[in-house]
């Protein structure tokens, strides 16, 4: 029984002396209560405003981003997202969407803005759990894409996509036209619709020469502009519009040949845009169609 | 005596029609002009003067008690008198009157429009009085003014834009406002023609909680607007107020899902994600949009379960 005793202690004091103690782990407690998952390798997204093509790795681009930084919070963006050929198909399903940074701005979350009922701006995560989304990561090393579109919550089935800047000498985006007015329509003899300061008169299929008054939607500087039914009050000698949008405007000057007007109805699918495209006329013709003088000419 | 006093009237009578050929004759085509201006003058009504002064509007001068007005003044918008002012609230009722703020606001401009609703307000909330059959109609409209009090001075730069946002938001309130009233037939035809809103146009029977939640459904929808972080934490909080206070009211309040959900929102007023955006809001920061959004999942979550647990109300909020 002592000798027991005695190899059992001999043991412990043994392994006492291999196990030499560390120092007490400190924990940084908020790293754990503070709830937010630390970034793995991923990389941050320094996003710039601009031009951005979105296409498969082994295919051509397919869609454009147009991206333009949100006033409200500069770390935020609005993007429009239309295809590529919309010069060739005049119109095409697409969407304006907000840009969120998530993650430590690993991650960028591309939420549809939509117009509800009463024609208020919303945005479209903001309202459901499982909203269609973009989501954009970017990736190290030298690709052909070197950012990953990820469509969540089966955003149109699109999957996996990449997304790059575009080699085109950045277009600008504007919420009026480059020259103050623009006019753009199917045939080249009388124009469906006209810009002139910040009206929009459209004719088309659905409405008879609607005017619209056209409101930045993200101020001043803004690249994108929101679509009021206006109507001029005679008596009052004033434009009354509507309160809420009806429509979206952008004018993209530098991406096809020549400026481009881009309309945005409302479809059936909430955040889910009709563009049509409308190529100013070509320069020289709204001087034929309106043509004349600013001033009467005078004897000498 | 009595001779002295017909004298003194006599010499008053012939002194004034005296005065008052002279002034007569005398009186150039400029100095006509001039008085005429001078009379057509505000200023020159020292009684208007003090009232505009006091913040009584000159408005309210068309409706005294026009016995005992001075003969030289018969006619003209003045204060002599001193008679009570007439109740001039009583031509309307109080849907009539937001019905004809909500017709009026279409024809003013935008600039002007949320103006217009802010200053009718204060009338159809003076209709209303204590009428304790209104007592929704006006906590909607208290609460409207309640909340773009909170939210304006920290809305965001998108000014065009955000005016739309508010008279929306205004323009809503009324309806909401005009549902919740019992006399709201001309109402009605009015909301179910040109205005869409989530609201049930034919509200039969409702309570507290009906109200609280479908209050919360339409102020969650303008906390989803491109507006900056900062007011929508300050509506996504209030929202969580109002539901507590309109729960407090309901005569069902012992039944456990409305204890239930008073017991939700206490325990979220308590913990970081309620309380974080409204500390940096505190030390003039703009809350981070993390921030906001576990807010906005955490209330989502609170109404979805409201929905559950209190019988009768998610059918009407889901409109």
């Amino acid at each position: 029984m002592k000798t027991l005793l005695t190899i059992l202690a001999l043991s412990f004091s043994i392994g006492g002396y291999a196990q030499s103690p560390n120092p007490l782990t400190e924990t940084d407690e908020n790293a754990i209560l503070g709830g937010t998952i630390e970034s793995g390798p991923q990389l941050e997204i320094n996003l710039q405003p601009g031009l951005y093509e979105i296409g498969d790795n082994g295919r051509s681009s397919s869609h454009y981003l147009i991206v333009d930084r949100y006033i409200n919070d500069p770390n935020k963006f609005l993007a429009i997202y239309v295809p590529k050929n919309i010069n060739r198909t005049k119109k095409a399903l697409g969407k304006i969407y907000q840009v969120r940074p998530m993650q430590r701005g690993t991650k960028l979350m591309l939420s549809p803005i939509f117009l509800d009922q009463n024609g208020l701006v919303r945005v479209l995560s903001q309202t459901d759990r499982r909203a269609p989304v973009l989501e954009i990561t970017r990736r190290p090393g030298k690709h052909r894409y070197p950012y990953i579109v990820n469509a969540r919550n089966d955003n149109d089935g699109d999957g996996i996509r990449g997304m790059r800047g575009s080699g085109r000498t950045r277009p600008s985006l504007n919420a009026t036209p480059s020259n103050g007015v623009f006019a753009a329509g199917a045939s080249e003899d009388y124009p469906d619709i006209l810009v002139s300061g910040n009206e929009i008169t459209i004719t088309d299929d659905y409405y008879f020469d609607q005017t619209f008054r056209m409101v930045s939607v993200n101020a001043g500087s803004g690249k994108i502009a929101g679509l009021q039914v206006s109507e001029l009050d005679t008596m009052s000698e004033m434009e009354i519009s509507e309160d809420g949008f009806s429509r979206f405007a952008v004018f993209v000057d530098g991406c096809w040949n020549r400026e481009v007007l881009l309309i945005a109805r409302k479809t059936l699918e909430v955040g889910v845009f009709e563009f049509s495209y409308n190529k100013i006329f070509r320069p020289g013709l709204l001087e034929r169609i309106f043509p004349g003088r600013l001033t009467p000419k005078t004897r000498n | 005596m009595k001779n002295l006093i017909s004298k003194i009237f006599l010499s008053i009578a012939v002194g004034g029609m005296l005065v008052s050929n002279t002034y007569a004759d005398q009186l150039s085509k400029q100095e006509v002009v001039a008085e005429i201006n001078r009379s057509a003058s505000v200023e020159n009504y020292p009684s208007i003067v003090q009232n505009l002064n006091q913040g009584v509007p000159v408005e309210t001068q068309y409706f005294v008690d026009q016995t005992g007005v001075p003969y030289d003044l018969e006619g003209v918008p003045s204060n002599f008198t001193t008679s009570p002012q007439p109740n001039v609230f009583v031509g309307y009722s109080t849907a009539e009157m937001i019905k004809v703020t909500l017709e009026e606001a279409q024809l003013v401009i935008d600039g002007e429009r949320l103006n217009h609703y802010l200053d009718s307000m204060e009338f159809v909330k003076e209709i209303s009085g204590n009428n304790g059959t209104e007592v929704l109609a006006r906590t909607v409209l208290n609460r409207a003014k309640d909340i773009i009090d909170l939210t304006l001075p920290i809305v965001g730069y998108n000014y065009d834009m955000l005016r739309g946002f508010y008279n929306l938001f205004l323009k809503e309130s009324y309806v909401l406002s005009a549902a919740y009233l019992n006399n709201r037939i001309g109402i009605q035809g009015y909301l179910s023609s040109s205005f869409n809103t989530s609201v049930s146009e034919y509200i039969e029977t409702y309570s507290m909680a009906d109200f609280s939640f479908q209050y919360a459904q339409m102020l969650l929808k303008y906390s989803q607007s491109l507006t900056t972080e900062s007011s929508q934490a300050i509506i996504l909080s209030r929202l969580l107020s109002y539901i507590v206070w309109d729960l407090n009211l309901d005569l069902r309040r012992r039944s456990p899902g409305i204890l239930q959900t008073l017991s939700d929102i206490y325990r979220l007023q308590r913990t970081q994600v309620y309380r974080a955006p409204l500390m940096n809001i505190e030390n003039d920061l703009e809350p981070t949009q993390a921030q906001v959004a576990r807010l906005r999942s955490r209330i989502q979550m609170i109404l979805d379960r409201m929905a559950q647990r209190i019988p009768g109300i998610a059918g009407l909020g889901n409109r």
